[in-house]
């Protein structure tokens, strides 16, 4: 197996009175796009600069490309950062900019020009080349960034929500671009986000991280279908759960009593089996069905609330136990049933997971 | 752009009435607000300046009084060579007061401001301190510091460093001391006003992108700071110009400035009118030099707001 382009190893970074980050042990392989996804606060950027070597940590080691890089200063490391605020040096030109890394490094000048010139080619900014940084919209200050650090070659980049100040459009576009560009140049990318849909549509792996710890390590999918713990569940996407005790198991299914009701969930799919836990199901898994069904675990509830919100309707059903559960109409129901309609609501046991209470 | 913007307003003829009826309302009341200040500049300012105008085009009196009949000998009398030299010492003693504050000022507000927050506002205050006394005052004490039997010699002959006083009071030299030390908080204020608003994400985009520490202290410290460095320069550089007294006290009344020569024509040699054709030279002097420095500073940083 190849050695990891980036490395940390039971990292922690502690300031004064808080800690930041905790037992942070992560890999990322050569060419692979990782996100760090977590809610402000979280830890992912300090994580980053780490990476990045604006901050040492407190504990742990930081490997870029098999160097152990904890005492090496930025200046001399293997990455590039694209920061949240762009850092587009005001008093330079989009050139000027783009050529600072290379002219830091004392590469000849035809070579800068040529080389800044492919990369303004590569983000379609050919045109802007001797406008400063204020003439520019947001979203070409955006590509200066991302054609800043790239023009160095690094092995890695970072980047630091670096969308977070574009608007939706802007930033959908945007992240089509930076997984194609990822893709096109095979550069190792190290993404910061909060962004959850973001980091669905563009990792290759996804580290979810809270309280400066990490939660879970996974695909999109992964992640999507298979969070490992409550506090995942619920940031990422829409997420009804459900809350009751374990009343047994067999060889396939574990059956949870809540609702007043048993549900069965695969036992394959638990990832805690305390005596409470949680199940979780997305809205988009569950169905309105006619009369319980033998396949599917249901149960009845009314409908409380018809929610329209563009591409589906949401509807807001009670359980008997009093708990609120979000269902996607979907499209053989479409408008079928009204408010104070008695229903079943059924999934299937492959489509929820236990968590930890 | 503009022409468009033209065309526009050409054609919307009906429009342009009302544009003008609430832009006179505005400017009706933007007046009775600032009218305070205006009659303070008026009464202050304008008025003063154009007695001083006045009275530098009029002739001397034989007792020390104006006489008033218009001539344009008290300017002519600035290009005799020793009116001339005068105004060459001012401006090589304000150039070497300017360059010695902003060389050691720049430094100095760097470390405040690099400083934790808790200790700048401490530092900060240490700076501004000694501007709770009376200058005159401290240039006495320097005066107590430099003389022949003062404490700095007295120190050096003790512990025989030294076997006769060091000159160190009277001189060009003790001035330049005098007008550093007293100026020197007017470079450190802005520069520390201009590093301390620098955006640390660009000195680490610097880093990033393979600056070593003095590299980016070149390429992105210096020139985003360059208003604050600006700014510190016209503080000390004109203020120098009229610190006549620092002259007259340290230097022994041997150099010269512009502000010595005003002042000497008023409460010496009794000559109004020279004295005032002086005020109104180092005055168009100082206004030369704050046009040159936003000239200067504007085609460089882009940055509209110095000062």
């Amino acid at each position: 197996m190849s050695v990891p382009m980036v490395e940390l190893k039971n990292v922690a970074k502690r300031f004064k009175d808080f800690v930041a980050a905790e037992n942070i042990n992560i890999s990322v392989e050569s060419g692979e796009f990782l996100t760090l996804l977590g809610p402000s606060g979280c830890g992912k950027t300090t994580t980053l600069r780490m990476i990045a070597g604006f901050e040492q940590p407190t504990e742990g080691e930081v490997w870029v490309n098999g160097q152990m890089v904890n005492h090496v200063e930025p200046y001399k490391r293997d990455v590039n950062t694209v920061f949240q605020s762009y850092a587009l040096f005001p008093h330079m030109s989009v050139f000027n900019n783009i050529a600072y890394g290379l002219r830091m490094k004392k590469v000849p000048k035809s070579e800068i020009k040529e080389r800044v010139e492919k990369i303004l080619k590569l983000v379609q900014l050919e045109k802007f080349s001797s406008r400063k940084p204020h003439q520019l919209s947001g979203g070409q200050k955006q590509r200066v960034a991302i054609a800043r650090a790239l023009v160095n070659n690094p092995k890695v980049l970072l980047l630091d929500e670096p969308l977070g100040a574009l608007d939706l459009k802007l930033r959908k576009q945007m992240q089509v671009e930076l997984k194609h560009l990822q893709q096109e140049l095979q550069i190792t990318f190290v993404y910061v986000t909060h962004d959850q849909e973001e980091a669905l549509t563009m990792s290759d792996r996804i580290i979810i991280m809270n309280d400066g710890m990490i939660e879970q390590i996974g695909s999109p999918t992964e992640i999507y279908e298979r969070p490992k713990t409550r506090f995942i569940a619920d940031f990422i996407g829409e997420t009804n759960l459900f809350e009751g005790a374990v009343t047994r198991m067999d060889d396939q299914f574990v059956y949870v009593n809540c609702a007043s009701q048993e549900i069965k969930v695969h036992r394959e799919f638990t990832s805690d089996l305390s005596d409470q836990v949680s199940i979780a199901v997305r809205p988009e898994k569950m169905k309105i069905l006619p009369a319980p069904d033998e396949e599917l675990t249901a149960i009845r509830g009314i409908l409380r609330e018809k929610i329209y919100v563009g591409s589906v309707t949401k509807l807001i059903f009670e359980f008997p136990n009093g708990q609120h559960v979000t269902v996607n109409e979907t499209e053989g129901h479409r408008g079928m049933s009204k408010i104070g309609d008695q229903l079943y609501i059924g999934w299937h046991p492959k489509d929820s997971v236990i968590l930890r209470a | 752009m503009l022409k468009k913007e033209n065309a526009t307003l050409a054609t919307d003829i009906p429009i342009k009435p009302k544009i003008k009826h609430s832009k006179k309302k505005i400017n009706l009341a933007a007046i009775w607000t600032i009218s305070p200040v205006t009659i303070w500049l008026l009464l202050f300012l304008f008025i003063p300046l154009f007695f001083i105008l006045v009275v530098s085009v009029m002739s001397r009196g034989t007792y020390g009084g104006i006489e008033y009949t218009f001539t344009l000998e008290n300017y002519a009398r600035f290009f005799e060579p020793l009116y001339l030299r005068i105004i060459v010492v001012s401006i090589a003693m304000a150039a070497a007061t300017t360059l010695i504050c902003v060389v050691f000022g720049y430094p100095f507000a760097y470390i405040i401001a690099q400083s934790p927050a808790k200790y700048r506002t401490l530092l900060l205050l240490l700076v501004i301190v000694p501007f709770w006394t009376n200058s005159l005052i401290r240039t006495y004490a320097w005066i107590v510091l430099l003389r022949t039997e003062g404490v700095i010699n007295t120190i050096l002959l003790k512990i025989g460093l030294i076997a006769e006083p060091l000159t160190l009071l009277y001189n060009s030299g003790a001035t330049l001391i005098g007008f550093v030390y007293t100026l020197f908080p007017f470079a450190v204020l802005p520069l520390y006003a201009s590093i301390e608003k620098l955006d640390r994400t660009f000195l680490e985009a610097s880093s990033d992108l393979g600056g070593r520490p003095w590299q980016t202290f070149l390429n992105v410290t210096l020139p985003l700071t360059f208003p604050g460095v600006v700014a510190a320069s016209l503080l000390v550089f004109i203020p120098t110009l009229g610190l006549f007294f620092i002259s007259d006290l340290m230097g022994g009344a041997k150099t010269m400035i512009i502000g010595n020569l005003i002042k000497n024509q008023f409460l010496t040699a009794r000559d109004w009118p020279f004295g005032s054709a002086a005020s109104i030279i180092l005055m168009v002097l100082t206004l030369m030099m704050i046009l040159f420095y936003l000239k200067v500073s504007g085609g460089k940083t882009d940055d509209t707001e110095l000062l």
